[in-house]
């Protein structure tokens, strides 16, 4: 009888010992670890520009099915920038960062982007 | 007996697992936006005078140099740096506090339970010292 309720025991605590790793792996997961921000090339001229060839690039690692970037660029522009590549359905993962940009007549202003990843 | 003494030796080795596993788990979120991001890069914001004042002057400043301008003379570089934080941290999910000199100002909201902190001291070109400290969730 005592060694039926040890294994029990034992059983019991291996299985909720499993279940915390795989929650704790799941609650760390992020497909944009690799993320650089710097590849997109965004500029700020007429309005916001930034390049979408670093996206499929991205995409083509086979970390996310889909990607959509915006950046805001607060109190100089007015208009946000959103480009979307690939499939936006399933399960979104999102990182905001913020980037020093050129601005017109030497300015440096900070831009933020929120990029969302779609697996 | 023996039985029972092997679970309990067992238990505290899961225990001490356990305690591993979230010792060196991965900070969740990777490379985003974090207090210590945003305070290395408010030190090199450079806008127009004319953009934060109503100065016609169209000297080139750094926005540090305005914010401590700003707790003599009001301007709107604590509202510029607000919607930074807005857009960066979510509305008012942040606590930022300026100190310069004998003068000082906070913005955001306030709360004793902040998780990440961190301070810059940047120098002024008109001479001295801004401190400024900013808190998130």
């Amino acid at each position: 009888m005592e060694s039926l309720v040890s294994m029990m025991t034992v059983i019991t605590v291996v299985g909720l010992y499993m279940v915390f790793v795989a929650t704790s792996a799941a609650a760390t997961y992020t497909p944009l670890e690799d993320f650089d921000t710097e590849s997109m090339d965004i500029r700020l001229g007429d309005g916001i520009e930034m390049s979408d060839s670093y996206l499929y690039m991205f995409l083509a690692t086979g970390k996310a099915d889909g990607i959509s970037v915006t950046v805001s660029v607060p109190f100089f522009s007015e208009d946000s920038r959103t480009v979307t590549v690939g499939s936006t359905d399933g399960p979104e993962y999102s990182e905001k960062y913020l980037l020093l940009l050129e601005h017109s007549n030497g300015r440096t202003v900070p831009a933020i982007a929120e990029v969302r990843a779609y697996i | 007996m023996t039985a029972f003494v092997d679970a309990m030796v067992f238990l505290a080795v899961i225990m001490m697992a356990i305690a591993v596993t979230i010792a060196h788990s991965p900070v969740q979120g990777g490379g985003g936006a974090d207090p210590d991001q945003f305070l290395d890069a408010l030190g090199s914001i450079e806008v127009r005078m004319s953009d934060m004042t109503e100065k016609d002057d169209d000297t080139l400043v750094y926005l540090v140099d305005l914010m401590a301008m700003s707790l003599f003379e009001t301007n709107a570089s604590q509202d510029y740096v607000e919607d930074i934080l807005d857009t960066l941290f979510g509305q008012r999910v942040y606590s930022l506090s300026m100190e310069y000199g004998s003068r000082s100002a906070s913005f955001g909201t306030s709360s004793d339970y902040w998780s990440v902190e961190d301070t810059r001291s940047y120098a002024i070109s008109t001479g001295g010292t801004l401190n400024v400290t900013l808190r998130t969730l």
